[in-house]
C-alpha cells in the first residue's frame, strides 16, 4: 500500500465539487423552520409539556410581580419617609 | 396547531397575570397611602403599626403642631435673607454679623425644642417600643448631623 502510485489527474474543479456535495448533504440533514414548529407545537399537545410550560410562565410572572411590587413598595416607603421628615423639620422642608 | 397557539398565548396570559396580581399585592399598602390627603402619616401608621385611634390622635397632634412649624419656616427664611444680605456687604465678620448669627443659633434652639417636643407627643401616642424607636430616628434625621465622609473633611 505505501509503495502505491498513481499518476492519474484530478478531474477539473475536483475540490470544489467535494465541498459542494458537503455542503447539500448538510442542507438536507438541517430541518426547516416549518418543520420545527411543528415539531414545537406537537411537543406543547402534550399535556404533561403543556402543563410544565403553563406552570414555568406562572411561576416566571409571579417572580416578576413580585420583585418589581417590592422596588416599587420601597421607593414609594422611601419617599414618603423623606417627605415626612420634612412635613415636621422647618430646616429641611422645600423652600418654594 | 391552533390549540399549540391557544396554549401558547395562554400561558403567555398566565405570566402576565401572575406579574399583575403579585405586582398589585406588594405595592397595595403603599398606593393606599399615596391617595390619603396625607399620605406621610398613613406611611407612619404602617411603619409604627399604629392603630386607628392612635393614627387619629397622631393626626390631630400634627393639626396642632403645623402652624407652628410654618411660623418657624417663615422665621428661618427671614434670618437668612438677613444674614445673606449682611454677608453680601461685606467681607469680614462684623458685630452686625455676629449678632445674626447668635439670632440664627438661637432660632435654631427654637425650632429644634419645637420638634423635640411634638416628636415626644407623637411618641407618646405609640406603643413603648415603636415610640423609642421613633424617637430615635427622629433624632437621628433632625438633630444628630450626619458624620462627614473622608471626602468632605480632605481638602486639596
Amino acid at each position: 500500500m505505501s509503495e502505491w502510485r498513481t499518476d492519474a489527474a484530478l478531474p477539473p474543479r475536483f475540490q470544489e465539487q467535494v465541498w459542494e456535495r458537503i455542503a447539500s448533504a448538510e442542507a438536507a440533514h438541517q430541518p426547516s423552520l416549518f418543520a420545527t414548529v411543528r415539531w414545537l407545537a406537537a411537543l406543547l399537545m402534550r399535556p404533561s409539556v403543556a402543563t410544565a410550560y403553563a406552570m414555568i410562565l406562572l411561576l416566571i410572572g409571579i417572580t416578576a410581580g413580585c420583585q418589581q411590587g417590592q422596588t416599587k413598595s420601597e421607593s414609594i416607603k422611601s419617599q414618603l419617609q423623606t417627605r415626612y421628615v420634612q412635613m415636621v423639620d422647618p430646616y429641611q422642608t422645600p423652600r418654594r | 396547531m391552533k390549540r399549540s397557539l391557544f396554549i401558547l398565548i395562554g400561558g403567555l396570559m398566565l405570566a402576565v397575570a401572575g406579574f399583575v396580581s403579585t405586582y398589585a399585592f406588594a405595592t397595595a399598602p403603599q398606593r393606599s397611602a399615596e391617595h390619603n390627603s396625607q399620605p406621610e402619616l398613613v406611611w407612619l401608621k404602617q411603619q409604627y403599626q399604629l392603630s386607628d385611634e392612635q393614627y387619629a390622635r397622631i393626626c390631630e397632634l400634627y393639626a396642632a403642631y403645623h402652624p407652628k412649624c410654618v411660623e418657624m419656616c417663615h422665621e428661618i427664611d427671614a434670618q437668612n435673607a438677613r444674614l445673606q444680605s449682611l454677608l453680601a456687604k461685606t467681607n469680614v465678620v462684623t458685630p452686625e454679623i455676629k449678632s445674626a448669627l447668635a439670632d440664627a443659633a438661637q432660632l435654631r434652639a427654637k425650632c429644634e425644642a419645637n420638634m423635640m417636643s411634638h416628636f415626644y407627643q407623637v411618641s407618646q401616642v405609640m406603643p413603648s417600643d415603636q415610640g423609642k424607636r421613633y424617637l430615635a430616628w427622629m433624632q437621628k434625621e433632625t438633630l444628630i448631623p450626619s458624620p462627614m465622609s473622608e471626602n468632605q473633611t480632605t481638602t486639596k
